[in-house]
């Protein structure tokens, strides 16, 4: 017997890469334990619903208290974002400035300008600040938005791209940000 | 309680963990999981390109930034990229295809920038009249562990 289960959105630095993408947009994953090893007082709700067949057997849709099904946005402060959680994050930004630091684990230039990025996070209460890490596991949304030189800075409103600042330039960056908040 | 066996092996900087049946089961096996985790260079590596930094920096009467932790952050990636790919491409840069960039040779370091104009994007080689240049043409391993220990620390 299979359950699925729903998974929060990841913000850590590493995640986990399901094999079943259409579990992914749907945000479960199949869990292919026997129902008698699971306790059923961790579930509450469950209701048998055939959602679709992945594996030889049945599928039930399970909820579980702890998770949430839209991703909701942080201000103050900066979010680890990936290839999975990025666009999901801008949309639930909704008209809020997003300004993304595009970086990789050993760029100088990025390291100099990451507290000062923070400041501008605590600075700036009406802006979503983001933060990714442009590694192999993230290359996909690294090509989508472009990027050559590192860091490279992303504004975005309204689900698009509206400015870009190449290189560690702080005052570049404050005025691009100043110019599309208050646009 | 069944436990459930794993074994791991450690690919080009990526933990695998193959599927494993749970022990007195007989269903499917779990699916693949796949864990990216950052990748630190290897000492030897690190040691070829602080000794690199240090003779070009003197070659091209360039000096490393105020912040040692920059130079030594750079210098462990130029040292990763020279573990993976063979050759000390440059960190500050996205490339779609690493090994094709590694044999085209635009951004070996020094980078062809660097070489024409000295310009380095990644503040290793910085000229005199810098805002961030320091005075100093050398730096010692354990500047470097410690400065990049330092950053890890932060960014956990």
């Amino acid at each position: 017997m299979a359950l699925h289960f729903r998974l929060p959105l990841s913000t850590s630095h590493c995640s986990l890469h399901s094999p079943q993408p259409w579990c992914w947009r749907n945000r479960y994953i199949i869990d292919q334990r026997p129902l008698s090893m699971i306790s059923t007082s961790q579930y509450t709700n469950a209701s048998r619903e055939v959602i679709g067949l992945r594996y030889a057997g049945r599928i039930v849709k399970v909820r579980s208290s702890t998770e949430t099904s839209v991703p909701s946005v942080v201000v103050g402060q900066i979010t680890e974002v990936n290839k999975d959680t990025f666009w999901p994050l801008v949309e639930a930004a909704g008209d809020k400035t997003v300004v993304l630091d595009m970086y990789t684990q050993w760029c100088g230039p990025c390291k100099i300008i990451a507290p000062k990025f923070i400041e501008l996070s605590e600075k700036y209460q009406d802006v979503v600040f983001m933060k990714l890490d442009c590694n192999q596991e993230n290359k996909p949304l690294a090509k989508e938005l472009g990027i050559k030189v590192v860091p490279t800075f992303k504004i975005l409103k309204n689900n698009k791209v509206v400015k870009e600042v190449t290189g560690a330039k702080l005052d570049d960056l404050v005025a691009a940000i100043e110019i599309i908040r208050s646009s | 309680m069944t436990t459930l066996q794993a074994s791991t092996s450690y690919r080009d900087g990526v933990l695998h963990f193959p599927s494993s049946p749970i022990r007195g089961a007989s269903f499917p096996r779990f699916s693949r999981c796949v864990i990216f985790a950052k990748v630190k260079p290897s000492e030897k590596s690190v040691e070829i390109m602080r000794k690199f930094s240090e003779q070009y920096a003197r070659k091209s009467d360039s000096y490393f930034c105020v912040d040692k932790g920059v130079t030594s952050v750079v210098i462990k990636g130029l040292a990763e990229h020279k573990d993976t790919l063979g050759a000390p491409l440059c960190p500050c840069r996205h490339y779609d295809d690493k090994n094709a960039e590694v044999a085209q040779g635009f951004w070996n370091c020094p980078c062809v920038p660097m070489r024409e104009r000295k310009e380095c994007h990644c503040m290793l080689f910085l000229t005199p009249e810098n805002d961030f240049s320091g005075n100093e043409q050398t730096i010692s391993m354990e500047e470097i562990q410690d400065s990049t220990a330092k950053f890890e620390a932060r960014n956990d």
